[in-house]
């Protein structure tokens, strides 16, 4: 399926193409490879239609990739901070002050997660990029409608089925810091939080949640520079944001727990 | 005034009368810092003589609402020294907010981590227990046993009358702040929601109760590792005008570890009245003769000893009696304490002596 605007074709990723997809890609952690090996999981990749045609299955160079999984959280639990607002008014002595609150949960357990978006920025200008995007996302979509309706869920849990998250990395300064992590989740992980994620993939948000803290945190105990940063995307990301947005998902009211990045949540059903 | 040197036995402790009310204003206006149970403000301390001299008149089954002021006299200058006070039960009506210190413990084998986070949970636990409260006295007098017998002796009346009280009891202290009145603790926590500085929510509270102003605050804990440092460190300390009736408190066997302020973080020190020295201490005995000469010379050690009338109640010191000796008063010290022979005093080893020196101090 070619797209006339990208020149490129989207297929499943193949043991092959494990290789040209470790550019684009944080490394696999403990799944060891980034083509996926279990049943639920997809990796889709664009490849350039006239390249793929000249050459031997898995040898075309990756242009770009996107990864669909059903059921987040029902394998191992996924955490994220839920932001949400508490007042505290006293008429009397004409006081009203608006908090934001953070509380740890596992709120969008069994949605369908689009993560791994992401293409070669050098072989591509920013337009290139977009549209590639664009392709990948809506092939992930369509890859997501066909395995929903191959293999529908109980009743009980198609309200989560008809969800769709993607998360994107949250704001870090020019040396890789972000000030979120360091105004909160610091105070309870001392260790490297990016060699850990590195380390332990998706799994990284299941271990520091552990230790994380699980009541309602008030924003305004946090840095000013921490509290600018929840819900923003990474300037790397943003045509990633973009590109979600263009696809009818919004930011809702949920970032991740260890850098605040924004996750963007769809409908499936509409 | 470091050579005044009073013989611990001129000081009596009373129930204050409605004409202590020049006394009063003079201490509260000495302490207006930090007192908050002595305002300087004289409709105010009437209020409270006229509940306190209530309190000590009714015979009706205590509401909880009673609060009970002392004072000590020096009975050689005629003058009173200091002033000391009970409130029954803490918030009485209302809740009585504190914050409790807590551990939370979370680890992850996985990333080889632990923690464990000081935590600060907002809570009721102190409501209804009696509060010992507006402690005063004269800076002159610091280093004398009149603080002593204001503090302690106010323990002798809650184990005379045991049913006015509550068998848990609590003491607020004032927390770290400067002269200007800015309060670290309080601006890392309840400026937030305030949006004021301490005096300020302080001068919002009079007239309001603090349960009300507390209702303000957020109700989940607070993870102390998120506060700036200087808020942090101020968690449980306490203000230096504070010291000497803290540490009679904690002589007496009260726990400051476990409650602070809820707005200067100050500690609420707590214990069970049974297990407090002067209580433990306490026994009740028989005044065996009234004509015993007076005392000559310096006691090794000083005994509370109080009378047992609630209306009249009175509180001196006396040298420690030997050990199988029934008590035996001068006419003097039977007529501080306004008792008979044959009349029944209760009486408390004091292991204080004073000391010489002053300064200034306040609970």
């Amino acid at each position: 399926m070619t797209d006339t605007t990208t020149g490129c074709t989207i297929r499943a990723a193949l043991p092959a193409d494990e290789a040209a997809l470790r550019p684009l890609l944080p490394p696999p952690g403990q799944a060891r490879s980034l083509v996926p090996t279990v049943a639920d999981e997809d990796l889709l990749v664009a490849v350039r239609t006239a390249e793929e045609a000249a050459s031997s299955a898995g040898a075309a160079t990756v242009l770009g990739c996107v990864r669909v999984r059903r059921g987040v959280g029902l394998e191992r639990p996924r955490y994220w901070y839920h932001v949400g607002c508490a007042v505290h008014a006293a008429p009397a002595l004409d006081l009203y002050h608006r908090q934001r609150t953070l509380l740890l949960g596992n709120d969008l357990t069994g949605a369908w997660e689009i993560a791994d978006l992401a293409c070669h920025a050098v072989a591509l200008d920013r337009v290139g990029q977009v549209a590639l995007l664009r392709q990948l996302l809506a092939a992930a979509l369509r890859r997501i409608a066909d395995r929903r309706a191959a293999a529908p869920v109980a009743a009980s849990d198609a309200g989560d089925d008809a969800r769709v998250i993607c998360e994107l990395p949250g704001v870090r300064d020019a040396a890789g810091r972000s000030a979120f992590w360091d105004s909160l989740g610091h105070h309870f992980y001392e260790g490297d939080p990016w060699l850990a994620a590195e380390r332990f993939g998706p799994a990284w948000k299941t271990h520091v949640a552990a230790l994380l803290p699980r009541e309602p945190l008030l924003v305004s105990f946090l840095s000013v520079p921490a509290q600018q940063a929840l819900g923003r995307a990474a300037a790397s990301a943003a045509i990633q944001a973009e590109v979600l947005h263009a696809a009818g998902l919004r930011a809702g009211q949920h970032v991740t727990i260890d850098d605040a990045g924004p996750v963007f949540e769809g409908d499936l059903d509409r | 005034m470091s050579d005044l040197d009073p013989d611990p036995g001129q000081f009596l402790l009373r129930p204050a009368h409605p004409d202590d009310l020049p006394a009063l204003e003079r201490f509260a206006a000495a302490s207006a810092f930090g007192i908050t149970t002595l305002p300087p403000d004289r409709a105010q301390l009437v209020e409270r003589l006229r509940r306190s001299t209530a309190a000590f008149g009714s015979d009706d089954v205590a509401s909880g609402e009673e609060i009970y002021l002392f004072v000590v006299e020096d009975t050689a200058r005629g003058a009173l020294v200091g002033t000391s006070g009970i409130a029954a039960s803490a918030g009485f009506a209302e809740r009585f907010y504190s914050y409790r210190n807590e551990y939370v413990v979370h680890a992850s084998a996985e990333l080889g981590a632990g923690n464990r986070t000081h935590t600060l949970h907002l809570c009721h636990d102190l409501t209804g227990v009696t509060l010992l409260t507006s402690f005063y006295v004269e800076p002159a007098y610091e280093r004398t046993l009149a603080p002593q017998l204001l503090s302690r002796a106010r323990l002798l009346f809650i184990a005379e009358y045991p049913a006015r009280f509550s068998d848990r009891i609590a003491a607020e202290s004032p927390g770290l702040a400067d002269d200007s009145g800015r309060c670290p603790f309080w601006d890392a926590v309840g400026r937030r929601f305030f949006g004021m500085d301490y005096p300020a929510a302080e001068r919002l509270a009079v007239g309001r109760s603090k349960s009300f102003i507390a209702e303000l605050m957020p109700p989940s804990p607070i993870y102390v590792p998120l506060l700036p440092e200087e808020a942090q460190w101020a968690i449980g300390q306490l203000h230096p005008v504070g010291e000497l009736p803290f540490e009679i408190l904690l002589d007496e066997g009260f726990d400051a570890d476990t409650y602070v302020d809820i707005f200067d973080g100050g500690p609420t020190v707590h214990a069970r009245v049974a297990q407090l020295k002067t209580v433990a201490r306490s026994r009740r005995t028989r005044v065996a003769e009234v004509d015993a000469a007076p005392a000559v010379g310096r006691s090794r050690s000083w005994w509370i000893v109080a009378n047992t009338r609630r209306d009249g109640f009175r509180a001196t010191l006396l040298p420690g009696p030997g050990r199988t000796r029934a008590l035996s008063l001068s006419p003097g010290q039977a007529a501080t304490l306004g008792v008979r022979a044959g009349d029944e005093v209760r009486v408390a080893a004091l292991d204080a002596l004073p000391a010489a020196g002053n300064g200034g101090s306040h609970d």
